[in-house]
């Protein structure tokens, strides 16, 4: 009689161990995934604002000359409009807001906005930029960024 | 004490004790295995964790320090890099004592600017040096140091 008490016993003691090692086992698993979104989150954010604030930038720079940037109505409010000329001609190149992504349209000067053509940098709510004695601001979901314009009349169009 | 036993035959209280004993021994070397692995694993996913706080924090910390380089590039003088750092989005409390520039970010840094100027043959070269800390003060841990110059034509010393 002892004996099967004990073998009853133990037999519990075993589904419970059982019991708690996988208990264990699933709290280890459910904390290490929400860890790993956690960093994989943090990782995306500081990818998107890293490529897109270093993108504009490094549009911005490369066309650094005067009466270069101005301002103009797009088709989420207004878009930054960065100009160049080659061989003769002026290009555009076109920074806006469309359908919840900054966008960049390449076009001949004059030419209508099209936002088929645009090319989307990254995802944003809000793209809003002003000049001021020659540090461009540029604001987008990801944080804002500041130029500072080597030609003290690169931005003397917006 | 041969605890191997033949067909058939019982085992007497004395051995089955014995592995009984030698059972729970093993079940307790188990436990303590596994947590041991568990204090292992939950320490690497807890340095994964700081680890990616440290970078975002430090992502933060570059881009405040980029946008006060920017700012001081941009400015004619030790009063306009304080007046455009005072209009600028995300940058809050921004003084300035003699030659020290501190402002708070949104972002929960601590930004302290050493300006210095150098007297050149023709105006003048400011030096910025420009470092971030963690806290809202600036004695937190620093983050993030830069260096910047610009120079200003039209106020220095005529060699």
């Amino acid at each position: 009689m002892a004996t099967r008490v004990s073998d009853k016993a133990s037999s519990l003691f075993m589904l419970a161990l059982f019991a708690v090692i996988v208990m264990l086992s699933l709290i280890l698993v459910v904390f290490g995934s929400n860890v790993y979104r956690a960093i994989e989150q943090g990782r995306t954010a500081d990818n998107v604002a890293r490529a897109g604030t270093a993108y504009i930038i490094s549009r911005v720079e490369s066309v650094d000359a005067a009466d270069a940037l101005s301002r103009r109505a797009g088709p989420e409010g207004d878009m930054l409009i960065l100009a160049e000329n080659v061989s003769g001609q002026t290009y555009e190149t076109r920074l806006y807001l469309s359908d919840g992504e900054l966008c960049e349209e390449y076009a001949l000067a004059g030419a209508p906005v099209d936002t088929e053509n645009a090319t989307a940098i990254v995802a944003s709510d809000v793209f809003d930029f002003s000049y001021s004695r020659g540090l461009l601001t540029v604001t987008t979901s990801s944080g804002t960024q500041c130029v500072a314009l080597q030609t003290s009349q690169g931005g003397a169009g917006l | 004490m041969n605890d191997v036993f033949k067909q058939g035959e019982r085992p007497t209280p004395d051995k089955a004790n014995s592995r009984s004993r030698a059972f729970y021994l093993e079940v307790l070397l188990l436990l303590a295995g596994f947590a041991f692995v568990s204090v292992v694993i939950f320490q690497l996913f807890g340095s994964a964790y700081n680890l990616s706080v440290d970078a975002t924090r430090t992502e933060n910390a570059l881009t405040s320090a980029r946008n006060v380089a920017e700012t001081f590039s941009a400015s004619q003088d030790d009063a306009s890099f304080e007046a455009a750092l005072a209009g600028l989005p995300g940058f809050a409390d921004v003084m300035r004592e003699g030659s020290r520039v501190t402002l708070k970010t949104d972002t929960g840094l601590f930004v302290g600017v050493n300006l210095s100027a150098k007297p050149q043959s023709a105006g003048m070269m400011r030096s910025a040096s420009i470092t971030v800390f963690s806290g809202d003060t600036g004695e937190g841990e620093p983050l993030y140091s830069l260096e910047s110059e610009a120079y200003e034509s039209g106020r220095g010393v005529v060699a």
